[in-house]
């Protein structure tokens, strides 16, 4: 090898070499530096949450329906099954005692393989603990109190459909396992609103060594982000008046709904039975679920919106409203009632056995009187008729509502070629005319027809939220002359002598109307209560004069829908007018 | 001013390289834990770099000539070592590679490589320089290499094995280059290595190599370290994590971080700017010796000059691309800037003996060794 050559190719293998080194080192630290500084980041930083309250959910006057409790949690850190007695021990004489289920649920922690990286001792401490762990046990490295949030529905089943309950998530923390306050909102307004409602969690990181071992490490930057509180959600809900109805419903199941005529504001819509959603608020015992899920009244069952029954006499309402506006009948038209009418060979009964004699439109409201509406029904036909039905947004969804809900049917063509093989008699259309048979409907549905009716037309979305803007559209235009003479009858249900809603009557401003809807389906056996009676409705607007609010009761096995209903609209209505409508005089 | 012309002279040069290099290495060293204020292995290391600047002053009065006779001497002392160190020596995760003599802990793999390069150096030149035939040069650098390299397998200490055949390779081709005997290396290589592969390599080691191939594979197994390295070094980016920030080390995510990975710690503090510094040193110190080759008409000295730069080369470049991943986790520590008080010693001494030769090879080369 000659002389110069074997200096310059060692130099030169040397230089290739460092090269090769050179752009390693700078594809690592320039053009993959900041991936590997996130690596590195998170090979030392464990993050623990920091819980944080969900918003309060507030009814019309600011009281709180839902809101989230602190409650003080006492973790350890550092125990084994070696040493868990000592602490125990210590927490002994200072008289903090663990209950024979807490022991349990401590030592299967410390068993389990899937530890969190602190072990739960005891759940929502007292003030005396909270201070006894706080003086003499600070010194105590391993205790740790860590704040959680409890929800809490003061007014337990009373809302429960109407306002929601939350539900586990499947988020657990690394650092203390399931927290009360990462669950969510599981139906309802808590679920509807959940991602505002819930807040910014915290986070606190704790530096760790490969082995997962916690390090104290003063001089870091890496010590939490602040947590921020759920927001605050203002509905237009009165939870007083929800309460009233609540319990003025006694022992009957159903329904009811009121809302606010001029802004479509829900004040209250009640399902009972309902359940403490307060039970939900932790994880729910196997005892607590099986009891709810087997209970025969069916407490989970939202009877607002899941269910669709025959309306009864309340759909004479648009019965009547159609045939005035189509014009098959006037004002003044008439029709004798003998107690019975004959169609095709058989003999269609009004529930008057003896007859109303001669009815007009108003009339046959006010008596609810059957034959004035087959003889209607059949002059409109079904089609016409499901149009009419159509309007009044039976057989509609209130998708903008957060609850689930059950159509109901329509006996239009569609339905008519699909179950009736095309075939539809007049007994069918007479049937339907009056409320039973093929039709069927919701509360939500039969309480917009009413709001309709008191508006003159006109309909207003509901609304639960104070924020939420009013969406009021003309659905139906009436002649003036022709709403007056069915609001007339209305009024007349409820305050005339003959009157079948004169359960409801107080101070003559009451409208309304009555409907018994025929139980004669076989799930009907399944109810405990009442089993064989026929379904109630009674739904009704305040006062006659510029309504102001809308009432729809549906009493589940209630007999008659005014000996049902009318008592609980009396409830409603004086709650309202006293809080809502009279001056108050005794202050000065 | 003193300090600048001090630099100024070649000799100067080198040995102000290498002693920046160690003391680069303290520095590095000084917060690698989360115990103590300075790290004790830190503290250790600088205790060792105060005893090489003893060993370069001893070295500066050293004769090149008497440098040359006691080469043989080395040669079989540091082979009595590692016969030695099979018997006495004290077993570090599973190799028996340090012996314990009057207090102090020796590695003699690290003595032998020097060693090596002496005897090899007065051998060749005895041998007269260009004249002898290349066949002789071949037996007597392969024998003189092959019985420490079996000694040291023996141990079992492949990454050093693997130094000592890089270094001896590399002196033995670098002064008797011959083609035919380049390609019959490559056969025998290749005919050997599977034979190798299979009965003489520990599992652990093979799985380093085949863990090398991909490490991300299996981050908790072997390739870990080489994982851990690459997010320490990338993790610094351009300017550093700073000095004593390296919270990899710190929180005992890169293992070995005070010897092996050294230089990961460097690049997570220092990052790419301290980085090129770092290796900016390391080139001169492999480099400037080299070019002075030409200028050395003794063969003895040659040898030494180019033996010693490709042990500081290899130890360098074998490390560097370990940490950086490209090249299997064998355990070799950097050179000068690890730490380890065996490696620094002859390693300091390797480039005291670069700056005496530097400093002399003139008169050498009037007068002769």
């Amino acid at each position: 090898m000659a002389k110069s050559i074997r200096s310059n190719i060692s130099i030169l293998i040397v230089a290739v070499f460092f090269i090769i080194a050179l752009f390693k080192l700078f594809h690592l630290q320039i053009i993959d530096g900041n991936r590997y500084e996130l690596l590195s980041r998170n090979n030392f930083l464990r993050e623990a949450i920091i819980p944080s309250p969900r918003g309060t959910i507030y009814d019309r006057n600011g009281i709180r329906i839902s809101y989230s409790r602190p409650m003080v949690n006492l973790f350890a850190k550092n125990i084994s099954e070696d040493n868990y007695l000592d602490l125990l021990k210590d927490l002994y004489d200072n008289e903090i005692f663990l209950s024979v289920k807490e022991k349990k649920s401590l030592e299967s922690q410390l068993k389990s393989n899937f530890q969190t990286k602190r072990i739960l001792l005891k759940k929502d401490l007292s003030i005396e603990e909270i201070f006894i762990i706080d003086t003499k046990l600070s010194s105590n490295e391993k205790l740790e109190m860590i704040n959680d949030y409890l929800r809490v529905y003061p007014y337990k089943e009373v809302g429960s459909h109407l306002v929601g309950h939350l539900t586990s998530n499947d988020k657990k923390d690394s650092m203390y396992g399931f927290l009360f306050s990462n669950r969510k909102g599981a139906n309802g307004i808590e679920k509807d609103l959940d991602d505002q409602l819930t807040g910014i969690v915290g986070a606190e990181y704790f530096i760790v060594d490969s082995k997962g071992n916690e390090i104290n490490f003063k001089n870091t930057n890496y010590t939490f982000s602040e947590i921020e509180k759920g927001k605050d959600i203002h509905t237009t809900i009165d939870i007083e008046l929800q309460k009233i109805i609540y319990e003025s419903m006694k022992e009957l199941n159903g329904a009811v709904l009121v809302t606010n005529i001029d802004n479509g504001e829900v004040l209250s819509i009640v399902s009972k039975p309902g359940f403490d959603p307060n039970l939900f608020s932790k994880p729910l015992s196997n005892n607590d679920w099986k009891r709810l899920k087997t209970s025969s009244n069916k407490p989970f069952l939202n009877r607002a919106f899941l269910v669709s029954n025959p309306p009864g006499s309340i759909i004479k309402i648009i019965t009547a409203a159609a045939g005035l506006e189509e014009g098959k009948i006037t004002t003044d038209s008439t029709v004798y009632c003998p107690g019975y009418m004959k169609i095709g060979n058989r003999n269609f009964r009004c529930w008057l056995k003896g007859g109303h004699g001669n009815v007009d439109v108003s009339k046959a409201l006010v008596t609810s009187c059957d034959v004035f509406f087959y003889n209607l029904g059949m002059r409109l036909g079904i089609d016409k008729y499901s149009q009419w039905l159509s309007k009044f947004g039976i057989g509609e969804l209130h998708a903008y509502l957060p609850y689930k809900q059950k159509l109901g049917t329509i006996p239009d063509e569609t339905f008519i070629n699909k179950y009736l093989k095309g075939k539809f008699y007049n007994g069918d259309m007479a049937n339907v005319a009056i409320g039973q048979g093929y039709l069927t409907l919701n509360v939500i549905q039969a309480h917009k027809m009413i709001s309709i009716i008191a508006s003159d037309g006109y309909f207003t979305k509901f609304r639960l939220y104070k924020d939420e803007k009013i969406e009021t559209t003309k659905i139906i235009n009436f002649k003036d002359k022709n709403i007056k003479e069915i609001k007339i009858g209305l009024l007349g249900v409820v305050n005339d002598n003959n009157g079948t809603g004169f359960h409801a009557r107080m101070d003559g401003k009451v409208a309304g109307k009555t409907g018994t809807a025929q139980v004669i389906s076989k799930d009907s056996s399944k109810y405990g209560y009442g089993k064989f009676k026929n379904h109630g409705w009674f739904t009704a607007y305040y006062p006659f004069e510029k309504p102001k609010i809308a009432i729809t009761v549906f009493a589940e096995h209630g007999d008659s829908g005014g000996r049902a209903g009318g008592p609980i609209i009396k409830e409603i209505i004086s709650f309202y007018k006293n809080k809502y409508m009279d001056i108050p005089h005794d202050k000065p | 001013m003193i300090s600048l012309s001090f630099i100024e002279k070649p000799h100067n040069k080198i040995l102000f390289v290498g002693y920046l290099i160690i003391l680069f290495g303290c520095i590095n060293l000084i917060q690698i834990d989360d115990q103590s204020i300075i790290s004790i292995y830190s503290i250790k290391q600088f205790v060792w770099l105060i005893l090489s600047i003893f060993i370069t002053f001893f070295v500066r009065n050293i004769r090149l000539k008497s440098l040359k006779n006691i080469s043989t001497l080395m040669y079989l002392i540091s082979i009595i070592l590692l016969v030695l160190v099979l018997f006495i020596g004290k077993e570090i995760s599973g190799a028996k590679s340090w012996i314990k003599i009057a207090g102090f802990t020796i590695q003699p793999t690290e003595l032998i490589k020097i060693s090596y390069v002496f005897l090899i150096a007065k051998l060749y030149s005895e041998l007269g320089s260009y004249s002898a035939s290349v066949l002789v040069k071949y037996v007597i650098g392969f024998s003189l290499f092959l019985i420490p390299f079996v000694l040291i397998l023996l141990q079992p200490d492949f990454g050093s094995a693997f130094m000592l055949l890089l270094i001896s390779m590399s002196v033995i081709i670098g002064f008797s280059f011959n083609k035919k005997f380049i390609i019959s290396l490559i056969i025998l290589a290749a005919v050997f290595a599977l034979p190798i592969w299979n009965n003489y390599l520990e599992p652990y080691q093979k799985q380093r190599i085949i863990n090398f191939i991909n490490p991300e594979n299996d981050p908790r197994g072997i390739g870990y370290n080489a994982i851990q390295s690459k997010i320490s070094i990338g993790s610094g980016q351009f300017l550093g994590k700073g000095l004593g920030e390296s919270s990899q080390a710190k929180f005992g995510f890169l293992p070995e971080n005070h010897t092996d990975f050294a230089f990961s710690v460097w690049a997570e503090q220092m990052g790419f700017v301290g980085s090129l510094v770092l290796i900016a040193l390391y080139f001169f110190l492999i480099i400037y010796p080299l070019s002075f080759l030409n200028d050395i008409n003794d063969p003895f000295l040659k040898v030494v000059i180019f033996g010693i730069s490709s042990y500081f080369f290899f130890h360098f470049i074998v490390n560097i691309f370990m940490t950086l991943g490209l090249f299997p986790v064998i355990g070799i520590p950097m050179i000068l800037f690890s730490y380890g008080g065996s490696s620094l010693i002859c390693s300091s001494f390797g480039f005291s003996i670069l700056a005496l030769i530097i400093r002399n090879y003139r008169d050498v080369n009037r007068l002769g060794v």
